[in-house]
C-alpha cells in the first residue's frame, strides 16, 4: 500500500486537484477531461507500439549489443543513430520515455538519449 | 485521421512484424514474455500519461490566454524575461496554442524578449511533467536538461532584444 502511494503520488495529486476544481467549476473540468481523452485516443496506438517495442528490446537484445551500438563509447556512430531515430519519432517525446528508460538500463549513453530527444 | 494516429499505426505494424519474426525464428518463450511485460507497461504508462493530459487540459481551461497575458504585461526589461520564462515553464501545451497569447502580448507592447522567453519555455520546459521525467529518465538528467533549457531561453531572449 505504501509503495503504491509513493509510486503514484503525482497522479493522486492531479486527481485531487481535478476533484476540487470540479466542485467549483464542473463545466471547465469536464472540458479538460474531454481534452485529455481526445489527446490520449490520438496517441493510443503509438503508446501500444512503444510498450511492445521496449518490452521486446528488454527481453531479447543482450546488454552488450546495446552498449556497442549506442553506449557511451560508441562515438559519432551512436549519436548519428540517435539523431536519425529521433527524427523518425512521432508525437511528443514523453511517450517514448519508457523506451529510453529501457535503453538506459541496458547501457545506452546519456549523450545519445539526449540527442534522440532533441532531434 | 490525425497524423499521430496514422504514423502510430505504421510504427505498430513494424513492431508487430518484429514480434512475428522473433516468434518463429527466435525464442518463442521470450516473445511471449515480452508480450506480457508490454501489457503491464502499457497499462501503467497509460494511467500516468492520462493524468498529465488532464492537468494540461485543466491548465489550458483555467488559465485563460487573457489572464496570462494581463499578468505578463505588468513586467518589463530583464524582470520581464525572467517572469516570461517562468510562466512559460508552468504553462504547457501544444506550441500552436501559445501563439495567440504571444500575439496579444506583442500587440499590447510587451517586450520582444519577454515573448521570446515565454515561447521558448512553453515548449521546452514543463514543470508539470517534471516528476514524470524524473521517473523515466533520472533526476540528474532531467534537472540538467531543464536548467540548460531555462538558461538558453534567457540567452535567446536577450539576443532577440538586442537584434530587434
Amino acid at each position: 500500500m505504501k509503495t503504491i502511494i509513493k509510486d503514484w503520488t503525482l497522479e493522486i495529486i492531479i486527481l485531487l486537484i481535478a476533484v476540487v476544481l470540479a466542485i467549483f467549476n464542473p463545466s471547465k473540468v469536464s472540458i479538460a477531461l474531454l481534452f485529455a481523452a481526445k489527446t490520449y485516443l490520438n496517441l493510443f496506438v503509438v503508446f501500444g507500439a512503444v510498450a511492445l517495442l521496449s518490452a521486446l528490446i528488454s527481453v531479447t537484445i543482450p546488454k552488450q549489443t546495446i552498449g556497442k551500438l549506442i553506449g557511451k563509447q560508441s562515438g559519432i556512430k551512436g549519436i548519428l543513430i540517435g539523431a536519425v531515430f529521433g527524427s523518425l519519432m512521432v508525437g511528443p517525446a514523453y511517450i517514448f520515455y519508457q523506451l529510453f528508460k529501457e535503453l538506459r538500463e541496458k547501457g545506452a549513453g546519456a549523450n545519445i538519449i539526449a540527442t534522440t530527444i532533441s532531434a | 485521421m490525425s497524423p499521430n494516429l496514422l504514423e502510430g499505426i505504421i510504427l505498430l505494424a513494424i513492431v508487430i512484424a518484429l514480434y512475428v519474426y522473433y516468434f518463429f525464428r527466435g525464442d518463442r518463450k521470450k516473445a511471449v514474455e515480452a508480450l506480457k511485460k508490454s501489457g503491464r507497461v502499457f497499462f501503467q504508462n497509460s494511467l500516468r500519461l492520462f493524468a498529465i493530459f488532464v492537468i494540461i487540459g485543466i491548465l489550458d481551461k483555467f488559465l485563460s490566454p487573457k489572464a496570462v497575458s494581463q499578468f505578463l504585461l505588468k513586467f518589463k526589461g530583464f524582470k520581464g524575461i525572467i517572469v516570461g520564462a517562468l510562466t512559460g515553464s508552468i504553462t504547457m501545451g501544444p506550441a500552436a496554442s501559445s501563439y495567440p497569447i504571444a500575439q496579444y502580448l506583442l500587440s499590447h507592447n510587451a517586450g520582444y524578449s519577454l515573448v521570446a522567453a515565454f515561447l521558448f519555455t512553453w515548449v521546452a520546459i514543463g514543470v508539470v511533467a517534471l516528476p514524470l521525467e524524473f521517473k523515466f529518465l533520472g533526476k540528474k538528467f532531467a534537472l540538467l536538461r531543464n536548467s540548460f533549457a531555462l538558461i538558453s531561453a534567457i540567452l535567446v531572449a536577450i539576443l532577440i532584444e538586442v537584434m530587434l
